[in-house]
């Protein structure tokens, strides 16, 4: 059995050195489904992908399989799709409408809160001796909502999702809380299964904004705005491109959570690949989001890439929000969704959807190249070499000049390009990984994320 | 047909199946030349064979209940693979040549097997509305298999004679979670 020191061991977050092991142990996968994906707020679907009384949406959270179900009274409900007598899945449908779940295997029949409401022969060969009361679907013992966004634990002891949130707020609403309303889930999600460990894409979506300039070097320069030449614009692209870095921003939250944004005010927004039609949606939009939001969030900050520790993330102006399914320590699903402002015009909806999934999904320009850096990483520790696994990961980047900033909550890292996210990660991985009990945050490492050392 | 009949009944293969014998041959060696193109990685002559108000559509899969199959796949204005124009065609095949693009830089080496080839008449006078299946063998650095099945429904345009292009293609891939690591070549 794995000890606390061996997985501390491999989360060196004060120097920023991280052992191979956390990609491929086999154990520590193991642990992770009980410590981590037992004890954290799993994001399980939006509001709007659920909208009516027996509406349900088919997930899992960690490995375990959830129906997500919205209820008579309007609540929601996650339960184990797992019937009580042999573990059959009561539904096989990845969405739908339901007023009951039947077993198709022995008959036994769930209402859409879980309940146990019907056996077959329950008077005959139960004899009657069937107590229904005790027999329910299994119950997830907490769900809440943050702006449409629904989530579920296990632990009964977990703080409350606003709590665990904590200052991600702050940059949450930049994402999904700009305009009254919200936001919504546009129709469908796609899958996709990665040979690879899920964190691999859980840090980068919290702070990996330094990739993107190689890995997905193809992308941008294939991607055009149709009323430039593509020269041009890529050499505005680099003139930007320089200052924006040096404005560049990333956030570490103490329970896990990392963004990364560029803090350039007066630049406008810009969509991958200049979509007018997006643009001048953003252009329209910012005195809202200005009262709204405040200034400094409307004008000043143009969100990246966030995840919600441990494995929800999500990219603007891509705007794909996706979960990451562990499937195994070595590999993972990625479930993409498209969002948008529930006000965007028609017209604008289907830009947003039209560019996110041209450049995110499988068949994505941007997401086919990300696919193969997962996938060999993977590959390079698949035959578990011990040579390899002797090498700590560099994740020093930046290590040091973490720390308050005047504008922007929490702990924050002066430079688009930083790894205190990936950092801050690891450290709530292994206090998860080695505390019996839900770990708050301590002191040192409050301290740690607003900027004390 | 919705019930199994207890009468028995003959069941003919649609009339609009039979085309001319020259039409078919024609078809067929279309289909089997743009899979030539694709498996011989020529990847600029492949992007021709479009016409320009070409539509190339991939939608994804749910798992429904047979009584609600007519919602089996995303719909155009959801979530899909592929919602290609000509224009985001282009941009496809310029990043498979930029000789930066990792995911296919080693190559993946593909093998496009095109069968069950159903030509039928359009509307337009020189359009035809051809299906196929296709098996796509994909083999990829030391042992990366992906193997890929599914329908296309296409408008064939002939353009002159032994001169065609793909007008509007739908790909439907038999998978629900898409099993590859990436979808970084053309079905």
């Amino acid at each position: 059995m794995i000890t606390n020191d061996t997985l501390n061991s491999y989360a060196d977050f004060e120097h920023g050195l991280i052992s191979p092991h956390v990609f491929s142990s086999q154990e520590v996968y193991e642990l992770e489904l009980e410590r981590l994906f037992g004890r954290t707020w799993l994001f399980l679907a939006h509001e709007s992908q659920i909208p009516k009384r027996g509406d349900f949406f088919s997930t899992y959270m960690g490995t375990d399989p959830v129906l997500v179900v919205r209820q008579r009274d309007g609540s929601v409900k996650a339960l184990l799709n797992f019937c009580r007598h042999r573990g059959m899945r009561v539904c096989r449908a990845d969405l739908g409408n339901a007023k009951a779940f039947t077993c198709t295997y022995h008959g036994w029949s769930y209402d859409t809160a879980g309940k146990l409401v019907s056996v077959p022969n329950r008077e005959d060969a139960y004899h009657n001796e069937i107590d229904m009361a005790k027999w329910g679907l299994g119950q997830v013992p907490r769900v809440e909502t943050y702006k449409g966004f629904i989530f579920g634990c296990f632990d009964e002891t977990v703080p409350s999702l606003d709590e665990y949130l904590g200052d991600m707020k702050y940059y949450i609403d930049f994402y999904f809380d700009r305009r009254e309303g919200g936001v919504e889930i546009l129709g469908g999600v796609t899958k996709a299964k990665i040979p690879a460990n899920w964190k691999m894409a859980a840090e980068q979506f919290a702070g990996d904004s330094y990739h993107a300039q190689f890995t997905h070097v193809s992308n941008f320069s294939v991607i055009a705005p149709p009323e430039m030449e593509r020269r041009e614009y890529a050499e505005q692209a680099k003139l930007g491109a320089e200052r924006m870095l040096a404005a560049g921003r990333q956030f570490a939250s103490p329970f896990g959570h990392g963004t990364g944004f560029l803090s350039v005010p007066g630049q406008p927004y810009a969509s991958t690949g200049g979509d007018p039609i997006i643009d001048e949606y953003e252009a329209s939009i910012r005195p809202e989001i200005e009262a709204r939001l405040g200034a400094d969030r409307s004008r000043g900050m143009h969100g990246l890439h966030c995840t919600i520790f441990p494995n929800f993330s999500w990219l603007n102006p891509a705007r794909t929000v996706r979960v990451w399914q562990p499937k195994g320590p070595d590999a993972f699903e990625i479930w993409s969704f498209v969002f948008v402002d529930k006000q965007a015009p028609a017209e604008v909806k289907e830009a947003i959807r039209w560019l996110t999934q041209m450049q995110f999904g499988p068949a994505g320009l941007a997401e086919q190249d990300d696919g193969e850096n997962w996938g060999l990483i993977s590959g390079n520790l698949a035959g578990r070499g011990p040579q390899v696994h002797k090498i700590p990961l560099n994740y020093t980047m930046g290590l040091g000049h973490e720390g308050p900033d005047p504008t922007f909550p929490g702990q924050i890292s002066p430079h688009l390009f930083g790894e205190s996210a990936q950092r801050m990660f690891y450290r709530r991985w292994a206090e998860f990984m080695t505390s019996p009990k839900w770990p708050m945050p301590d002191e040192a490492t409050k301290r740690f994320a607003s900027g004390g050392h | 047909m919705t019930a199994v009949s207890t009468e028995q009944e003959l069941l003919r293969i649609p009339d609009s199946l039979f085309v001319h014998a020259d039409l078919r041959v024609e078809v067929e060696q279309f289909l089997y030349f743009e899979a030539t193109l694709l498996d011989e990685r020529r990847y600029a002559d492949w992007y021709l064979l479009f016409a320009d108000d070409i539509h190339y559509w991939m939608p994804n899969r749910m798992n429904r209940l047979m009584q609600e199959s007519a919602r089996e796949n995303t719909t155009e204005r959801e979530m899909g693979l592929f919602d290609d124009n000509k224009t985001s065609l282009e941009w496809r095949v310029k990043q498979l040549l930029t000789r930066k693009h990792w995911a296919e830089d080693p190559p993946s080496r593909a093998r496009h097997l095109v069968t069950n080839i159903r030509i039928e008449p359009a509307s337009a006078e020189n359009e035809y509305a051809v299906r196929s299946n296709f098996l796509v063998y994909r083999n990829r650095l030391e042992d990366e298999v992906d193997i890929w099945v599914g329908e296309r429904h296409d408008v064939l345009r002939r353009l002159e004679p032994r001169a065609w292009q793909i007008a509007r293609r739908t790909i439907i891939l038999d998978q629900n979670v898409v099993l590859s690591k990436n979808l970084s070549i053309f079905l």
